[in-house]
């Protein structure tokens, strides 16, 4: 995962002060400025000029200060995602404090200092951070997870989810023998995979299936049934496993736990749940349909033109494909998307960015004539020294 | 450990607690994230019920994480009450958890003299900084793994810290940091910390003894924690680390 990888030798080097950034993205999905690191490098390079001499300290304190400073690279380089560095970050408190020591100066100058350190960190960090601001859903009163009774839940059934989001939460909910599997979303189940296998068996076996979809964020309709549209969309998703919904109707399963606004949102009426549709599974559908590629040959070989010329962006057979309305698009775990529009066009985007990037045209892709910035495509963290 | 850093320690606990459980309290629930809604609960509930023989990658590609550290989320999804209270406890657990080996990081880093509120109030700012990150502040109050798969790490770094290197300090910090790494696999980044453990003041500087001492330790401690997700991992797919180091397993 390149997310929070750093783009060259320099952004990765001075990652300590980069931190210090208010700019989301950098080792964290959001915005999480942080002065410590830069801090405790500065006062120490201040305490060596100042006393002429490099900054003392006890041994078993230096092995560990170089010891976080190695853990560091390997984790900037490794991959730079701050949840993973969770140690780290807590002991540059005291590392910070550490370093304060070696300053020279009175007992009040110094104390001083320290409190201004504390006092730094919380305002560049107070505007970034909102109390429960990771939460998609609130548990206020009652059932931890609600979800409205049905008999539904009552009976063993194969559940399918289709969603970026496998809303696995939801297993606790059903019958203890029910049997779950998220077949499309972060990655498709492909043939190919160690799990095809299991999960045909799954999908042949006599229990009824069904598909799990949340309700998307609007207005409830009179009847609370998906629309054409949405059924078409999973019906999409969900043929190459041999699987069709049919014309019955929806079991729509009222809970907070879906998608939508606060329960204490304004918008009024506006339905939070899911609907837990049949499903019929048919091998010769499965057969037929899992063996046409999404993408035709020619956008394929586009696609892998791109992927040579950026592995790093565009990894090959990292890939999800999907046909969404006029576009072909081809998804990578690098958060990259390459797309071909009805017309040929061959454009991608990182998921930080606003619009998406053009390459050119189909056939100039194929004859290799595009320009690619694969060293910072649109999207990626931008360091001051950078013009933005 | 005199009396006033236990009272000390035990004033800063309370503090850190109450300030965690403040941030539920403040917003009047408690709030599932987008990975709660897709592996945490998941996790924890197969920590106690295996589904292996039921379900397809029902967590998506997450469905392989280690497990047992989300065993409190799946019990926090089955309760009936308020969620803001059951929200505080949970972050002031993890507050505590994560301050005490903290303060005692800092009390060995950061030694002092006669001069006692010197070394108090270094310590309550090496805590307080500690916990100045957006990250860690969300990592208490969320059910992902972060937080508690760090508690061993620190005491590791803790025991590491001692002035009297022996063999058993030295087996004692390589099992927690290997508890740790069998915890979440990506505190193996922390890797240099046991070289450099390794590394002595006196002579020899890299001795055999203390070297094996911290290897030992530190598959031990791996082995114990990581061993029974391990097995159900290769009895699923031939290979412990699923879906990792597959060429090494042919997987």
């Amino acid at each position: 995962m390149v997310r929070f990888q750093p783009d060259g030798w320099l952004e990765a080097l001075l990652r300590p002060i980069i931190m210090m950034d208010p700019s989301g993205g950098i080792y964290f999905e959001g915005m999480a400025p942080d002065w410590r690191f830069g801090l405790f490098v500065g006062v120490l390079v201040l305490a060596t000029l100042m006393r002429r001499r490099p900054a003392t300290m006890p041994f078993a304190a230096r092995q560990l200060v170089l010891g976080l400073t190695a853990t560091l690279y390997l984790w900037v380089f490794a991959i730079g995602n701050g949840r993973y560095y969770m140690a780290g970050l807590l002991l540059i408190g005291p590392l910070l404090v550490l370093a304060w020591r070696s300053l020279p100066g009175t007992a009040s100058i110094r104390y001083t200092l320290l409190a201004g350190f504390v006092l730094v960190q919380y305002l560049v960090m107070a505007p970034s951070y909102k109390p429960n601001q990771w939460g998609l859903a609130e548990w206020t009163e009652g059932r931890a997870v609600d979800l409205e009774p049905s008999a539904l839940r009552e009976q063993p059934a194969v559940f399918i989810t289709s969603t970026a989001i496998s809303y696995s939460i939801l297993v606790p909910q059903f019958h203890p023998q029910s049997r779950w599997a998220n077949v499309v979303g972060q990655r498709d189940i492909v043939p190919a995979m160690r799990e095809y296998k299991p999960l045909l068996e799954m999908l042949r076996g006599p229990m009824p299936k069904f598909a799990v979809m949340p309700m998307p964020a609007r207005p409830e309709s009179a009847d609370n049934q998906p629309t054409p549209l949405i059924r078409q969309v999973y019906g999409d998703l969900l043929r190459p496993f041999g699987l069709t919904l049919p014309a019955r109707a929806c079991t729509p399963l009222r809970s907070l736990v879906a998608p939508g606004p606060p329960a204490a949102s304004p918008l009024k009426g506006v339905g939070r749940g899911f609907w837990i549709c049949a499903l019929d599974y048919s091998e010769s559908l499965r057969l037929a349909d899992s063996q046409v590629p999404v993408a035709p040959a020619r956008v394929a070989e586009a696609f892998k033109r791109v992927e040579q010329r950026c592995p790093r962006f565009f990894p090959p057979g990292s890939s999800n494909d999907r046909v969404s309305d006029r576009l072909i698009v081809r998804h990578y775990t690098s958060d990259m998307r390459l797309m071909v529009d009805d017309e040929g066009q061959v454009l991608f985007k990182y998921f930080r960015a606003v619009n998406p990037t053009p390459l050119g045209h189909l056939e100039q892709v194929l004859r290799g004539e595009f320009e690619l910035p694969c060293d910072k495509p649109p999207g990626r963290y931008l360091p001051p020294w950078i013009p933005h | 450990m005199t009396r006033a850093q236990l009272l000390e320690l035990a004033l800063l606990t309370l503090l850190a607690a109450g300030l965690a459980a403040a941030v539920p309290l403040s917003t009047g629930y408690f709030a599932w994230s987008w990975d709660a809604l897709n592996h945490h609960v998941y996790l924890g509930m197969i920590a106690q019920h295996p589904r292996w023989h039921l379900d397809v990658t029902a967590a998506s590609t997450q469905s392989y994480q280690y497990p047992y550290l989300y065993w409190p989320a799946y019990r926090l999804s089955l309760l009936t009450g308020h969620g803001a209270w059951a929200g505080a406890a949970w972050s002031a657990v993890q507050a505590v958890l994560v301050l005490i080996p903290v303060w005692f990081i800092s009390l060995r880093l950061l030694p002092v003299g006669s001069e006692r509120w010197q070394g108090v109030a270094q310590r309550a700012a090496a805590c307080t900084l500690a916990f100045m990150n957006a990250i860690v502040l969300i990592g208490l109050e969320t059910t992902a793994s972060d937080v508690l798969a760090a508690v061993p790490l620190l005491w590791a770094i803790f025991v590491g810290l001692s002035d009297r290197p022996s063999h058993t300090q030295a087996l004692t910090s390589g099992a927690l940091w290997g508890a740790s790494v069998a915890c979440k696999l990506s505190n193996g980044l922390f890797l240099p910390l046991l070289l450099f453990w390794w590394w002595q003041q006196r002579r020899p500087h890299l001795g055999l003894m203390r070297g094996s001492a911290l290897a030992v330790g530190a598959l031990l401690g791996f082995s114990a924690l990581y061993a029974p997700w391990g097995l159900h991992l290769w009895q699923l797919t031939g290979n412990p680390f699923f879906p990792f180091a597959g060429s090494l397993f042919g997987t």
